[in-house]
């Protein structure tokens, strides 16, 4: 068990800022993302503590994130902004400012999060972790071949985009 | 808001350098390893192991109950009087595929076709010479056993004289009793013949003679015998409403029956008897009452 802590402890500063910067990406809510990067080390642990193997363990670490990420936004969306306006609450931009100090960062991932949501990850995970083909098809759950249209349509949805806004400017 | 390729590569080199501060790092490290301490790997409750066990067990045991009593029912078709397998086969095997014959015709059929399977079993047993007068008693036995329920089922096939008594028509009753009567005598030389074969099989082999005298000879023969009495029954009474439909040919038709009744089987010695029982049929024992015919009026 000791070995497990130990290296445990290794995977965890070998991948907790990728799963960070992941869950930033997703949630533009570093307190958040915070949250949920420890979430996932914690499934992680769990997960070997019951005496399961893994194969790839950042792409693992990459389906719990996600998986955690989906389960955050269902919950976030039961309780309805509706309610929470009429309870005082006024969404503010505080939080996302603390991450993203910079203003291209913020564009960077608006812009990802405007391509087809089929594609922002797969481009995300080349563009921002310069993850290969079988990562992201591990990472993502889907085939290789999958990966490498997503990719490709994606990229060039992403061109098309950019060269868009720039003739609109 | 409008981004050009500078800025989102820009923005892109960033995000690359996104980290966890030190003091956040540490926080969630020291979060995650005190849960490490604290938490146990939820076990298997020992009532849902024995449950999953037994399940694999019983399934297990099933398939194999099932898979041996298959093949032990299938290895049994093949047994003969004495064989280890032959109580499953005339036991077990043969009523349960009679009872997945339904219609009536199928479960005649299918008791003389076990009658035949006995007397198989016989010729086999007599060509290889392992004949045991015990074991051959058995196979007698529900060679009998066949054909009295053949006989039974095929009773339960007949139209029965009430439902005759319904119709008026003569002509039709007429028509009906003599297709009856023929199907009747049809079916009996099917069983009759199947007597024949099994009591010639046995008087063949001369070991076997002392099981023929002292068993077998009376009880074919009173099987033949109660089935000629009774067939001549039927005959009679077939007569009798011939007699009523056509009276001008009653002469014609009582010669007909001294002469049917002059017919018998050379080991039949109760003759006599038969054509006495003959004579003792009364009205109330035809199909259908003479006052119900509309002739009689």
């Amino acid at each position: 068990m000791e070995e497990h802590k130990k290296q445990f402890e290794e995977t965890y500063e070998m991948y907790a800022d990728a799963i960070y910067k992941f869950c930033v990406y997703k949630t533009s809510d570093p307190k958040q993302a915070e949250d949920l990067a420890a979430e996932t080390f914690i499934r992680l642990w769990e997960y070997v503590a019951s005496g399961k193997d893994i194969e790839n363990t950042k792409s693992f670490l990459y389906q719990i994130a996600r998986n955690l990420i989906i389960d955050f936004y269902r919950k976030k969306k039961s309780s309805s902004l509706e309610k929470m306006q009429d309870e005082g609450f006024e969404p503010s931009n505080d939080d996302y400012e603390k991450i993203q100090n910079t203003s291209e960062i913020r564009m960077a991932i608006d812009t990802i999060n405007t391509l087809e949501e089929k594609y922002r990850d797969v481009v995300y995970m080349k563009l921002v972790e310069e993850m290969d083909l079988k990562g992201i098809s591990e990472s993502l759950n889907i085939t290789i071949n999958n990966a490498t249209v997503r990719l490709h349509r994606g990229l060039k949805q992403l061109q098309k985009l950019i060269e868009n806004q720039n003739n609109g400017n | 808001m409008a981004i050009n390729e500078e800025q989102f590569n820009k923005g892109l080199k960033a995000l690359k350098e996104v980290r966890l501060t030190d003091d956040a790092k540490n926080v969630i490290k020291t979060r995650i390893f005190s849960h490490m301490a604290t938490y146990v790997p939820p076990t298997k409750s020992p009532y849902f192991s024995h449950i999953h066990f037994s399940y694999k067990v019983f399934a297990t045991a099933f398939v194999l109950l099932f898979s041996i009593s298959v093949g032990t029912t299938y290895a049994s078709f093949k047994s003969l009087p004495g064989d280890i397998l032959y109580p499953l086969k005339t036991n077990f095997a043969e009523p349960a595929i009679k009872l997945t014959k339904f219609s009536k015709t199928a479960k005649e059929d299918f008791d003389l076709s076990l009658a035949d399977t006995r007397i198989q079993e016989v010729e086999t047993l007599i060509k290889e010479k392992r004949i045991n007068e015990n074991e051959l008693e058995k196979n007698f036995i529900l060679f009998e056993k066949h054909l009295d329920e053949k006989k039974k089922d095929r009773e339960n096939n007949t139209p029965k004289t009430k439902d005759l008594e319904n119709t008026n028509n003569i002509s039709e009753i007429n028509a009906l009793n003599f297709k009856v009567s023929q199907e009747v005598e049809i079916e009996d030389e099917e069983s009759n013949s199947r007597v024949d074969r099994y009591r010639e099989l046995i008087k063949s082999e001369p070991k076997l003679n002392n099981f023929y005298e002292t068993n077998a000879k009376i009880k074919l023969d009173r099987r033949r015998k109660i089935d000629k009495i009774e067939n001549k029954k039927e005959e009679k009474e077939k007569n009798s409403l011939l007699e009523i439909d056509h009276e001008d040919n009653l002469t014609d038709k009582n010669t007909d029956d001294s002469e049917s009744s002059t017919i018998q089987d050379p080991e039949d010695d109760s003759e006599d008897d038969e054509v006495e029982i003959n004579n003792n049929v009364t009205p109330s024992a035809l199909p259908i009452k003479p006052t119900l015919s509309p002739l009689g009026l």
